[in-house]
């Protein structure tokens, strides 16, 4: 059965009583009032970091927020921000890393998962060595070595494999449903098709 | 550009500002060959326009934007030690300055000194050498405390795991105190090592940025 797709509404207005919080291992969260709703925008670089939205009070914003409060308070969710003093444009994906709802996006940038497999990548080659080092200086069998060689295969292609299925289907036409919101997400701002912004998009 | 990169906030910048008139207007503008964050150094004249103060945890940072030329540049003036104030001032005033900033690889512009019509003193960092000179002389002193901390924290949980009594409890204390000691000693000696780095490894371009500012300010402005 498919999930139904979240109401994402584009708002714009200037942002009032805007505020920068730390939430620590969840990241950061700036809250702010436009048009007479309260926001939330989560990020997940600090926001004295040179590569976090650069939001100051009074700004021209446009948004693209989930059109229904997820907080006791009645804060909304945004899901992307187009600063209109300079013109850059945030999409989030970190607020979504922790969440299996319905109305959430992809976790990570279209076209970004080299990365993160390159990450997993360097994680396991150090474990290998490590792993070697400590056979070679014990003179333990290398039986164990191979053991662990094959562990870390294992935890590669289970890291990789999903991510490239993903970006295969989008790339053929068939989005999961998190990648249909993201599609929703760049439409509501006129940013035509992830894959392929038509201006520079900041992940944040 | 990849894809990638514009997805993964590495990016051009989109503001539109920056023009061919800004270019033919520039005082000066230098490419640097061989730079990890920096392409070039330009040397801008002019009001500060359009003017904004991020929304930080810690205001103290100063993160200001403002446009000077038609290019934004971007400015954290704790570096420079300013506040937004004296940036506000000018603005209001509508100040002329010179101001030398990097044109970064993502394209992006960054201030590092400011000379304000009519004032003698640019609004500068530290000099290189100064900085280096006091993480130098701050570094023996995390060594030191990291090494007797780290000796510290071995004998009090020798103790404490030998001592079968109660008595194991305050070298238990001991042994962890001294242990948050040796991490913060090694987050300053990472930090050290890391700005000492970062010295070493952008000298040439630091070199010229304080060649250039002082062509434009002055001899005395700078230590380099």
């Amino acid at each position: 059965m498919a999930t139904e797709r979240p109401d994402i509404q584009r708002v714009e207005g200037r942002l009032k009583k805007l505020a920068a919080k730390s939430l620590y291992k969840r990241g950061n969260a700036y809250s702010f009032d436009v048009d007479g709703q309260s926001m939330w925008f989560l990020t997940r670089e600090p926001s004295w970091h040179p590569s976090s939205p650069f939001l100051a009070e009074g700004d021209r914003v446009e948004l693209a927020v989930l059109n229904t409060p997820l907080t006791p308070t009645g804060e909304r969710w945004v899901y992307a921000l187009r600063n209109l003093e300079d013109d850059t444009v945030y999409v989030t994906h970190f607020a979504w890393q922790r969440t299996c709802e319905p109305y959430a996006a992809t976790r990570i940038p279209p076209a970004s998962e080299h990365r993160y497999i390159l990450a997993l990548s360097a994680l396991l080659i150090t474990l290998l060595v490590m792993g070697a080092c400590i056979v070679a200086l014990t003179g333990t069998d290398s039986a164990s070595w191979f053991f662990l060689s094959g562990l870390c295969i294992g935890a590669w292609l289970l890291g990789t494999v999903p991510l490239y299925v993903m970006r295969w289907r989008w790339k053929a036409g068939r989005p999961t449903h998190r990648q249909r919101v993201t599609e929703a997400v760049y439409r509501c701002l006129g940013l035509g098709s992830p894959l392929a912004p038509n201006r520079p998009v900041r992940s944040v | 550009m990849s894809d990638f990169m514009e997805n993964a906030g590495v990016t051009t910048p989109s503001n539109g500002l920056a023009s061919a008139k800004a270019v033919e207007t520039m005082k000066e503008l230098i490419p640097i060959a061989r730079d990890r964050r920096a392409r070039a150094i330009k040397v801008l004249e002019g009001p500060l326009d359009h003017f904004r103060v991020a929304v930080t945890t810690s205001m103290e940072i100063g993160r200001v934007r403002f446009a000077l030329e038609g290019i934004l540049i971007d400015a954290r003036l704790r570096e420079q030690n300013t506040t937004p104030e004296t940036l506000q001032a000018l603005v209001n005033q509508r100040t002329p300055v010179v101001a030398g900033v990097f044109e970064m690889h993502d394209g992006t512009h960054t201030l590092d000194w400011m000379l304000p019509q009519g004032v003698q003193q640019p609004i500068a960092p530290e000099p290189t050498s100064v900085k280096t000179q006091k993480i130098r002389q701050s570094l023996p002193r995390a060594l030191r405390l990291a090494a007797a901390s780290s000796l510290i924290g071995v004998v009090a949980l020798f103790l404490a795991l030998r001592i079968e009594s109660a008595w194991n409890l305050p070298f238990l204390i001991v042994a962890a105190l001294a242990m948050a000691a040796l991490m913060l000693s090694l987050f300053q000696i990472a930090f050290s090592i890391s700005a000492l780095w970062e010295s070493f490894s952008r000298r040439q371009t630091l070199q010229l940025m304080a060649s250039v500012m002082t062509k434009y300010c002055g001899e005395r402005t700078h230590g380099n």
